[in-house]
């Protein structure tokens, strides 16, 4: 590559930014002006989705089928404890029955 | 109280109620995730509410069931009526959980936060309370006749809030949608048999859970009062 062809290079570069209105900063200028600190975060509009509907609506329906089934659960804990006390209560009757 | 064990056709009919519960959901379930669009907006996280509102509507069956057997027991205190109302309360703590579980699940995708003191929120968590508070005093104050009754103000005067609920809505507006009904948009028409469907299943599953929970309760009364019968004839010293 010749000089001439580098210094083509360069103006059309120039040229660009001059147009675009960015002129590059360096680092240590922009951490060294606190006025140019970020201040907001913004989001991407039409970005992917924050919070999964899938995985809520999984969370929703198994949380469904846990509260039911633990309804059903202690119902059977319940009915465990009838049937216990009715084996006792047999057990007694046939005790005052023998005596 | 009269010794009795139900009849055959009492339990057949149990059985028969028990296989259209369990069809009822499974149909559902297929509907829903198979033949129901998904919302526009919300996305997938709208077929939450084929769950949501008919718990809402099944503890209210569970709050009904419990306010009709606290008056009845109020007028007149067979244990039966008092067994109705102790197990509509249960039902109605079990699908306002759910209520309360599924909701706040769809408000995170759809309002960007789990829950907000909107007025249906609030009063709707207000009436859980009141039946979980109904629940735990059954639990630890004993079954003597003044905690019964005591219990069954609780169930008369816990119904208070249930209109208040779904009126919330309409007096003092809030976030909480209204699809369905007086001032709601409705759904898409493709999205009503599994809603309607939903409605049934939840309802068949209330009848079913308000019918076990019954039978449970006059049990245990009864096998307390056949256990101080025994023991009353019982001689000195026996165990």
């Amino acid at each position: 590559m010749t000089f001439d062809h580098h210094a083509a290079t360069f103006r059309v570069a120039s040229s660009a930014l001059a147009l675009a209105g960015q002129a590059p900063e360096r680092p240590s200028d922009q951490a060294a002006d606190p006025a140019q600190r970020g201040t907001e975060f913004r989001a991407v509009e039409g970005g992917a989705e924050v919070m999964s509907g899938e995985t809520l609506l999984v969370e929703a329906y198994a949380a469904l089928w846990i509260i039911l089934f633990a309804f059903i659960f202690v119902s059977w804990r319940r009915q465990s404890r009838i049937d216990a006390r009715v084996g006792e209560l047999e057990r007694l009757v046939a005790q005052g029955q023998g005596k | 109280m009269r010794s009795s064990s139900p009849p055959k056709t009492r339990d057949a009919v149990f059985y028969v109620l028990f296989g259209l519960t369990v069809v009822a959901f499974l149909l559902d379930i297929h509907l829903i995730f198979f033949h129901t669009p998904i919302e526009l907006s919300m996305g997938i996280v709208q077929k939450i509410f084929y769950f949501h509102v008919p718990a809402a509507y099944g503890m209210y069956l569970g709050a009904g069931a419990c306010f009709l057997g606290s008056v009845a027991y109020l007028f007149s205190p067979p244990d039966a009526r008092d067994a109705f109302a102790k197990a509509g309360a249960e039902t109605a703590v079990t699908f306002g959980i759910i209520v309360l579980v599924t909701g706040p699940l769809w408000a995170a995708k759809a309002w960007g936060r789990y829950w907000t003191w909107d007025p249906r929120l609030t009063t709707s968590m207000l009436s859980v309370l009141i039946y979980v508070a109904y629940v735990v005093l059954r639990s630890f104050a004993g079954d003597g006749h003044a905690e019964k009754k005591f219990a069954a103000a609780l169930g008369v005067v816990g119904a208070a809030n249930l209109p208040i609920i779904h009126y919330s809505v309409l007096k003092w507006s809030g976030q909480h949608p209204v699809v369905v009904g007086k001032g709601g948009g409705g759904l898409a028409p493709a999205m009503y048999p599994a809603f309607f469907l939903s409605l049934g299943a939840f309802t068949l599953l209330a009848i079913v859970l308000l019918w076990t929970r019954t039978r449970l309760e006059i049990a245990r009364a009864r096998l307390q009062q056949l256990e101080e019968e025994t023991l009353a004839l019982m001689p000195e010293g026996g165990t």
